[in-house]
């Protein structure tokens, strides 16, 4: 028996051992709401114990009723969780305005070699490469712009799979504009929108002006920040970090 | 089968946006039915659900949760396919061979037994057991085992205010009917249950008055109760029916 069949012989004949065995996952996401500020670390026990009683009380039932099987089950609890952390954070506490925002990637903060901030960072990676997998077809063709903004060597890879049909001669001539051998031939930003406008023009059949997109890069920049910093708020990327966050994610 | 996953207002139903995280969670979107992937790549609100939701969830681990049921549905069909043509083979080696051992081998002199295989069998003496009759404390020892789980939920501070519980207090020994009584006024109807350390229901009941009489617990043992509305989970409690040894 795998862990979500098991998961669900729990949820369905056993509910209290269901509730039993995922402490540790609220432990988990409340852990997740103290990192984000949400919550002070002293009432996370607190929190704790009122997830456990409101799932106690009549949520496992609702559960009962309303899960599908068409996903995990691990996930539709964790759902649950969430939304409970949620609504305790905004009844019980008085703790509305966050006092703990932490930028992690302050220049004190990516600094610090601990052991903690190579988890966080690592943590940050990994929900800005979730982010990333939400723009689906758009996002070769965004993940090849956001290289060449952030100064990232781009490869043959990265432009094949935003111009499938690139040549290879078109493709020599992208890397060598936006992988420059020295300093002299370096490209300014209002350049590399010049380029990289070409080529949407040519295999994308578009006739768009590097203005037009510039602005669609500031549009999905603006979007990639939102979805990071989250709702309610756990995050304070602006351009800067997310820069600088985008380097780490494709060094 | 249709699979419904927009809501009227044309967003991602839960379902759907389950399906995403956990193809999120396993590194494997590919398999994320399309008309869902389509929608998230155009709908900004869509996009948030999910990467608020997968926010949350870091760290919650998704090792061998098992087959997805909707993202490896056709790799399952397959793999379901190919053991039964494994099986089948399988099936068909075996009769292939005991044909081919009963035309090779039918012909060859049969096994006798013979007295010396056969050994004798010595009779086991029966023993007289006395059955052991356990005392009282024995008979009921696990029935006082506490629950974690609901021991945690006991603590005064995480009661719901305004109310407070007359009796039983927690742990209190009582013995025959036990009565329940509070101090709270509400409109609804409140639902009280009574488990015990088996996390059986023993006794249930619904009242709009702040008092319900069990008549009597029927074992020894350590009882957890609790009360609450449709909505709200109002109060843990404990109480402990004791052993009397004759």
């Amino acid at each position: 028996m795998n862990k979500n069949e098991h998961n669900i012989d729990l949820l369905y004949n056993h509910p209290d051992k269901f509730i039993e065995t995922h402490q540790s996952t609220i432990e988990i996401i409340a852990g997740n709401f103290v990192r984000s500020g949400l919550l002070r670390y002293s009432e996370k026990d607190d929190m704790a114990q009122y997830v456990n009683e409101k799932l106690i009380g009549s949520k496992i039932k609702l559960m009962q009723q309303h899960y599908d099987r068409s996903y995990y089950l691990i996930t539709y609890l964790s759902m649950v969780i969430r939304n409970l952390c949620l609504e305790y954070i905004s009844k019980k506490t008085e703790f509305k305005k966050k006092e703990v925002t932490v930028n992690v990637l302050d220049v004190d903060f990516i600094s610090d070699d601990s052991p903690t901030t190579g988890i966080i960072i690592n943590e940050e990676l990994d929900r800005l490469d979730a982010v990333l997998q939400l723009f689906h077809k758009t996002k070769p063709k965004l993940q090849l712009c956001l290289k060449v903004l952030i100064g990232n060597i781009t490869n043959a890879d990265d432009v094949k799979a935003a111009f499938p049909n690139c040549s290879n001669k078109d493709t020599e001539y992208f890397l060598n504009k936006c992988n420059p051998q020295s300093d002299e031939n370096l490209i300014n930003e209002k350049e590399m929108y010049v380029v990289l406008t070409g080529f949407f023009n040519k295999y994308g059949k578009k006739q768009n002006t590097p203005d037009a997109l510039r602005k669609w890069m500031d549009v999905k920049f603006n979007e990639i920040i939102d979805l990071m910093n989250g709702e309610p708020k756990q995050a304070e990327y602006t351009k800067e970090t997310l820069k600088i966050l985008l380097q780490k994610y494709y060094t | 089968m249709q699979n419904n996953y927009f809501t009227q207002n044309d967003h991602l139903r839960e379902k759907a946006i389950f399906i995403y995280i956990d193809a999120l969670k396993r590194k494997n979107t590919e398999n994320i039915p399309e008309e869902i992937r389509d929608h998230v790549e155009e709908c900004h609100q869509c996009k948030k659900e999910i990467s608020d939701l997968y926010s949350s969830l870091q760290g919650v681990a998704y090792s061998d949760q098992g087959p997805h049921p909707t993202l490896e549905r056709e790799v399952d069909t397959g793999s379901t396919l190919s053991a039964f043509f494994r099986m089948a083979a399988v099936i068909v080696i075996v009769i292939g061979a005991g044909v081919l051992s009963y035309i090779l081998f039918t012909d060859t002199e049969p096994v006798v037994i013979t007295d010396e295989h056969v050994e004798e069998e010595i009779p086991v003496p029966e023993e007289e057991t006395v059955p052991l009759e356990p005392s009282p404390i024995e008979q009921y020892a696990s029935n006082f085992i506490p629950i974690p789980l609901y021991e945690g939920l006991l603590d005064p501070q995480f009661r719901t205010d305004g109310l407070s519980v007359l009796s039983p207090s927690i742990g209190q020994e009582v013995t025959g009917e036990v009565t329940f009584t509070w101090d709270i006024y509400f409109e609804e109807h409140i639902t009280l249950q009574v488990i015990n350390n088996r996390r059986e229901i023993v006794f249930e009941k619904s009242t709009i008055e702040n008092q319900i009489t069990y008549a009597e617990p029927s074992e020894p043992g350590i009882y957890y109760w609790w009360l609450e509305t449709e909505d709200e989970f109002l109060y843990v409690g404990k109480f402990v029916v004791p052993v009397y040894e004759e």
